[in-house]
C-alpha cells in the first residue's frame, strides 16, 4: 500500500465491518484491491468542473428540440 | 421453405408472409426450435426454453389469423426476453440460481405489450448475472458464447440476446442497457441494438441494476425490425415513475432512406481513446458511406467524454449496491465472485461522491446537449475492439492494453449518463471475421432520426446479411 492510497487497509477493515461485509482473507484482499481502484475513480470526480451545477436527482430527459 | 431461411428472415419479411398466409406461425416456431436444438449446445443463449408453450401459442396465432384476427406485424413472430424481464407464469432468474424458482405473477410491461401484439415467447435469455457485467459471464447457467467464434464473449450483459439473434435462434430479442448492455452484445455479435431514450420504454417489471440508467430496448438483425419492435413496446406506462408521457410516432415511417443534409457530429475524442486499428478503419469507412448518402459530417470537440467513466461508474456502483443490497446481504455467498465484489465495493461509495457524480452527470448532459444543438446525431465506434476471449481480463486496443470491462463500456456509457437514444448497427468485419459496430446517438426522444440514419446506412451495405458459422 502506498501513502497516497485512497483508503488504508485498517480503515477498509473497519468500514467493511460496519457495512457487514466479511469473507475469507483472499476475498477481502481482492475487495480491498478493487475498492482502491473504485475510490481512485470517485476521487477523479473532483477534477470535473461542476460550478453552478446541481445534482440531477430526478433524471428525466427533456422533450425534443425543434429544428435540426 | 428451408428452415434456416425462416430463421434468418427479418420480422418485417416474416410478418408480411404470415399476414398473407404464405407461412404459418407454427412453421416459424418449429424452424426456430429446430435451430435452437442445433446451436444451443455451443451458444448457451437460453436459461429457460418454452417449446410447448411457444408451439401452443403458434397454433392459436394460426387460428386467429385464419379467422381474420390479425394483430399486426409481430403476430406469430418468435421473441426471446432477457431473463430479467418478468414473465407471468414463467420463471425469471435475473441470471442467478438465487432466483432459480422465482415465477412472477404477472408480465412486465414490455412482455405484456409483446403478448398483446401476438408475438410468441420462445424462451428466456441468458445474461451476465444480475446484468452486472459487459461480457456475458454466468457460472450459474453457463457462460454465453459468440456465434462468430464460441471461444469469444458474446458481450453483455444481454449476451444471450446477442447470440440468439445473431444465430437465428430468435427473430427479435430484448436487452436492458445500463452501461451498454444492449449495444455491446449487438456490436460483438453483429446485430442491431437500440437503447431508446430513458423513459421511452417502460422499466416496470424488470429487475433493476441502476434505476437512473436502466434502459430496455430491442435487439434485432435489421433496423426495420428494431423500428417494428419499438412500435409495440414504446410508450407511456404509469407504473414506471420515469416513463415519459409523450406521443409515440410510427418508427417505421422514419425509415425513408433519405439522410441528405443530416448533420452528424464525430467527436474527436472517440478516436483519441484506445481503439483497434481495424475497428477504426471500418468505422471511418462507415462514416464516409454516410457522407456519400448525403449526410454532412462535422468533427466536434467533446472533452467531457473523458469524464464518462468516473461519472457512470460511481452512479452505477452506488445504485446497484442499493438495488441489490438484500441479495448481497442474504445470499452474497451464492453470487458470482466478480459480481459480489462489485456490489460490496459499491457500498463504500459515499453519499457525497454519489452526489458529486450526479453533478458531473448534469454537466456532462449539458455539454452533450450543446453538441446536439448543432448536429442531429453523434457517431463513432460502439466498441474499441472486437469480441475478446471469454474470461480474459485485459484487451489490446490499438497499442494500449486496458481492462476488458472499461474497454467494452468506453463508448456506450456516455449515453446512459445522458439518456439519449443510441443504436449499434453492423459496419464491418475484422480480418478474423469478427463483427464491428457503428454507434449513432441522437437527441432525447428522437429515435426516428437515429433509426433513419442507421437504416439508410444498412440499405447500402450487406454486413447485416452475413451469417455466423455456428
Amino acid at each position: 500500500m502506498t501513502d497516497d492510497a485512497p483508503i488504508s487497509r485498517q480503515a477498509f477493515d473497519e468500514a467493511a465491518a460496519r457495512l457487514g461485509i466479511s469473507g475469507a482473507d483472499a476475498h477481502m484482499d481482492e475487495l480491498y484491491n478493487q475498492l482502491r481502484g473504485v475510490l481512485a475513480g470517485t476521487a477523479s470526480l473532483r477534477n470535473i468542473d461542476v460550478s453552478d451545477t446541481e445534482p440531477d436527482m430526478a433524471f428525466i430527459p427533456r422533450g425534443p428540440r425543434s429544428g435540426v | 421453405m428451408d428452415e434456416l431461411e425462416i430463421c434468418y428472415m427479418s420480422a418485417g419479411d416474416l410478418g408480411r408472409l404470415i399476414q398473407a398466409g404464405e407461412i404459418s406461425p407454427v412453421e416459424v416456431i418449429e424452424a426456430h426450435l429446430s435451430r435452437i436444438r442445433a446451436t444451443e449446445p455451443v451458444l448457451n443463449s437460453f436459461i429457460t426454453l418454452l417449446p410447448d408453450e411457444a408451439l401452443a401459442a403458434a397454433r392459436q396465432a394460426e387460428r386467429d389469423i385464419r379467422a381474420g384476427r390479425y394483430r399486426g406485424p409481430l403476430h406469430g413472430i418468435p421473441v426471446g426476453l432477457k431473463d430479467l424481464f418478468n414473465t407471468g407464469g414463467v420463471r425469471t432468474t435475473s441470471g442467478s440460481r438465487i432466483f432459480d424458482t422465482f415465477v412472477p405473477a404477472e408480465d412486465c410491461t414490455v412482455a405484456a405489450r409483446f403478448r398483446e401484439a401476438g408475438a410468441i415467447l420462445i424462451g428466456k435469455l441468458n445474461m451476465h448475472q444480475f446484468a452486472y457485467g459487459p461480457t456475458g459471464e454466468n457460472p450459474d447457467y453457463g457462460h454465453m458464447h459468440n456465434p462468430w467464434n464460441p471461444d469469444l464473449v458474446s458481450g453483455g450483459s444481454s449476451g444471450g440476446s446477442g447470440s440468439a439473434t445473431a444465430a437465428g435462434q430468435c427473430t427479435i430479442t430484448t436487452g436492458s442497457d445500463t452501461g451498454g448492455s444492449i449495444r455491446i452484445p449487438a456490436a460483438l455479435c453483429g446485430i442491431v441494438g437500440l437503447k431508446p431514450t430513458y423513459g421511452r420504454v417502460s422499466r416496470h417489471g424488470l429487475t433493476p441494476l441502476a434505476w437512473s440508467m436502466d434502459h430496455p430496448g430491442p435487439m434485432t438483425r435489421t433496423v426495420e425490425d428494431a423500428a417494428i419492435t419499438m412500435n409495440v413496446i414504446a410508450g407511456h406506462d404509469p407504473r414506471d415513475v420515469a416513463s415519459a408521457n409523450l406521443p409515440v410516432p410510427d418508427y417505421t415511417a422514419a425509415l425513408t432512406g433519405d439522410i441528405r443534409g443530416l448533420r452528424i457530429g464525430v467527436p474527436r475524442q472517440h478516436f483519441e481513446a484506445p481503439l483497434d486499428p481495424e475497428v477504426r478503419g471500418s468505422v471511418n469507412a462507415a462514416l464516409s458511406q454516410l457522407e456519400a448518402l448525403g449526410a454532412e459530417l462535422v468533427e466536434v470537440d467533446f472533452p467531457e467524454f473523458n469524464n464518462n467513466a468516473a461519472i457512470s461508474t460511481t452512479m452505477l456502483m452506488a445504485e446497484a449496491s442499493a438495488a441489490l443490497r438484500d441479495v448481497l446481504t442474504n445470499d452474497g455467498d451464492k453470487l458470482y465472485e466478480p459480481v459480489r465484489l462489485r456490489l460490496e465495493a459499491g457500498l463504500f461509495i459515499s453519499a457525497a461522491d454519489y452526489l458529486r457524480a450526479q453533478q458531473g452527470r448534469a454537466a456532462f448532459d449539458r455539454a452533450a446537449r450543446r453538441l446536439l444543438d448543432d448536429v442531429a446525431l453523434l457517431a463513432g465506434p460502439t466498441e474499441p475492439v472486437t469480441a475478446p476471449p471469454l474470461l480474459q481480463q485485459q484487451v489490446l486496443a490499438g497499442e494500449q492494453e486496458i481492462g476488458t470491462v472499461p474497454a467494452l463500456t468506453q463508448y456506450t456509457r456516455p449515453y446512459n449518463i445522458t439518456g439519449f437514444p443510441a443504436i449499434s448497427v453492423p459496419c464491418g468485419f475484422s480480418t478474423d471475421g469478427l463483427p464491428i459496430g457503428l454507434q449513432l446517438a441522437g437527441r432525447p426522444f428522437d429515435e426516428e432520426t437515429v433509426l433513419r440514419a442507421a437504416h439508410a446506412y444498412e440499405q447500402v451495405t450487406d454486413w447485416h446479411t452475413r451469417r455466423p458459422p455456428v
